[in-house]
């Protein structure tokens, strides 16, 4: 068995495993199943580490079973909802959706070469057909993008990462979602054939309409969460699905003979998900801090932020920021760098090119502006929004490695143009261009030239406490007026500001009614009365949005499946004379197949 | 020394998945499973720079 990690795969390993390694220390919040727990986690990683590692389509397919195997041991050894059993068949349903179509990409070109080894696969997909080329595309789309949260994929996210804990989800979110991408990168740049060949670039313009499109719905979706996990887990698909949109840009540049803007588009997928898997890591073991401090995993008015250590503060903050793309984080970086690759599309020379671009930016910008809302509310409901109630101080272990991963995505920003050379190997062997070297001009950051744009993180960092001098200047100088507190009008009530302030439900509520045609909400009041109906005993509120491709997609292939299974219960009919004439009439089909 | 430093981190990993299984070895699995993560990233740091 070869074995072999290429600088891509050692980068994209490395940040992944910086969370997992905090999350493993951490261990789960849930106090039984710590075992089992921690059984699943090892299981993931060696599991991730043969996806990034392997050279054989075999070797290659049982890793890539085992991570699965491991990422749903660690979530029901948890035990943390009653039926988590049902949202983890889902997850592994929909993994072995793509599981299937791997297997399909392997046979397809590893059939006519001597063996599985991933070095014959190109030789063989030069010899495809152009049907069979963008078969073998849409198959690994579908194998990887079962992972990746692809569209429509993405439904199996919420319920089975609200399932597990969050430092599962620190994993799942981090080092799995990089090597699911690792593959995906791998095969459709290095196996399919040239470039240029017929169906390739039209592959990558889908993969950036589907990256696009999944980005767009999973923000919106998880603008609506109030499950830390759920939010969260969307998040991870819609970041996914960003650095998918690279992944196409940088098959259509390379389809197009622009070898370094692809190089450039596909750095900026691996800058995109090294700076995520760290954000989202710090968020999701900030969210078992909420749990072990409230005793769930609610979005609400915990009054975290001032009760806990100032580290912790720090670290949830920089993690937010960074997913919401504010400067200077490594989110911003790498979202920018997203906006200026989609930019150069006019370089493309098929019109069909450079529009699928500008409409990828026009919904890229919807996005990333809905996911800052997003983390605006996440940070600022879950966090810092204040309460009477009686909570606990988020624990000092739990403030360390948020405050970790928050200082590690700073020094990631900062430190970018030394981030950036350490993918020039990388860059230099997939596409044999110096693009790493020109994505940075001394401190500052630029799109392969400093004419079209630059930021440098590295100088923001000295400028915006410079900047913050001003209103500390203002507060100063208005010093000889007196501040002078007064009442706030509660609309005749009893002043209750914990009572009257915005919850998740309500500061989601614009986006719910703008966008209805997508989330087709469901409110449902019922009420409970002793005596006359104004008498009210009880008010029952549930609330929900309707999934896309649940009711349409999965449950009549649910349902579907049921059937062939009622129907073929008749095979076990427990006659033994039965299953021996299934055994001879099996081995009659086999003698008629092998005897001409 | 890279190759080693990486074999190392799956040896970690595969002991901290046997150790798991006993409830005494709790605490040496998260120590086995942390250091072998810390062991990949530092040869995927070597490996790059």
């Amino acid at each position: 068995v070869r074995f072999l990690l290429t600088p891509d795969a050692l980068w994209l390993l490395g940040f992944g495993l910086a969370p997992a390694a905090l999350a493993c220390a951490v261990c789960t919040p849930a106090v039984r199943g710590q075992s089992g727990w921690l059984f699943g986690a090892a299981m993931t990683l060696i599991g991730t580490l043969g996806v990034f590692g392997l050279q054989d389509g075999a070797s290659f397919l049982i890793a890539w079973e085992v991570m699965s195997f491991g990422g749903a041991v660690m979530i029901l050894s948890e035990k943390l909802p009653a039926d988590a059993a049902r949202p983890v068949l889902f997850m592994l349903g929909l993994l072995e959706i793509g599981a299937v179509a791997l297997v399909g990409v392997v046979l397809l070109l590893g059939f006519r070469a001597p063996n599985f080894d991933f070095a014959g696969f190109s030789i063989t997909a030069a010899e495809l057909p152009v049907a069979l080329t963008i078969l073998t595309g849409l198959l690994l789309i579908i194998g990887f993008g079962a992972k990746l949260g692809l569209l429509p994929f993405y439904e199996w996210f919420p319920g089975a990462y609200s399932s597990g804990s969050g430092a599962s989800g620190a994993l799942l979110s981090g080092v799995v979602l990089n090597a699911a991408y690792f593959g995906l990168s791998r095969g459709l740049l290095n196996w399919l054939p040239n470039p240029t060949s017929p169906g390739v670039p039209e592959l990558g313009a889908f993969l950036l309409v589907i990256g696009v499109l999944t980005a767009v719905l999973t923000a919106l979706y998880a603008f609506q969460e109030e499950d830390w996990r759920s939010l969260l887990s969307f998040s991870s698909a819609e970041n996914a699905s960003i650095a998918v949109a690279m992944l196409g840009a940088a098959m259509m540049f390379r389809g197009d003979g622009q070898q370094d803007l692809a190089s450039l588009a596909w750095m900026v997928a691996l800058l995109h998900l090294a700076g995520h898997a760290l954000a989202k890591g710090g968020l999701f073991l900030t969210a078992d801090g909420v749990y072990r401090a409230t005793g769930g995993y609610s979005i609400f008015h915990s009054d975290l932020l001032r009760r806990s250590s100032w580290v912790f503060g720090v670290g949830a903050l920089f993690a937010a920021m960074s997913l919401s793309a504010m400067p200077p984080q490594a989110g911003f970086v790498s979202e920018w760098y997203v906006f200026q690759t989609v930019f150069q599309g006019f370089h493309l020379s098929t019109l069909a090119g450079r529009l699928t671009m500008a409409l990828a930016g026009a919904g890229l910008a919807l996005t990333v502006a809905v996911a800052f809302a997003t983390f605006v509310k996440v940070f600022g409901i879950g966090l810092l929004g204040r309460s009477t109630r009686g909570v606990a101080a988020v624990s000092p272990t739990t403030a360390t490695v948020v405050g970790l991963l928050g200082l590690s995505l700073l020094i990631l920003a900062v430190g970018m143009p030394a981030w950036l050379d350490g993918l020039r190997v990388a860059v230099a062997s997939e596409f044999g261009t110096e693009a790493a070297s020109q994505m940075h001009d001394g401190l500052l950051l630029v799109p392969l030239t400093a004419k079209f744009a630059f930021i440098s993180p590295t100088l923001l960092v000295i400028v915006m406490p410079l900047l913050a001098l001003i209103p500390i200047a203002l507060i100063v100088a208005h010093r000889r007026y007196a501040v002078r507190y007064a009442p706030v009008w509660y609309g005749g009530f009893d002043q209750d500001p914990e009572r009257a302030s915005t919850t998740a439900l309500t500061f989601s509520n614009a986006m719910r009614t703008f966008y209805s045609f997508v989330y087709r909400p469901t409110e449902v009041i019922e009420t409970e009365a002793h005596g006359p109906e104004y008498f009210i005993h009880r008010l029952r509120f549930t609330h929900d949005v309707a999934p896309i491709f649940g009711p349409y997609l999965f449950a009549p292939a649910i349902r579907t499946v049921y059937y062939l299974a009622q129907k073929l219960r008749a095979l076990q009919s427990g006659h033994l004379n039965f299953y021996l004439a299934l055994i001879g009439g099996l081995l009659v089909i086999i003698l008629a197949l092998t005897l001409p | 020394l890279t190759s080693d430093v990486i074999a190392a981190g799956v040896i970690a990993w595969a002991v901290a998945a046997i150790t798991s299984l006993t409830q005494r070895g709790l605490i040496v699995a998260r120590i086995l499973l942390f250091a072998g993560c810390i062991a990949l990233i530092a040869a995927a740091i070597a490996v790059n720079r």
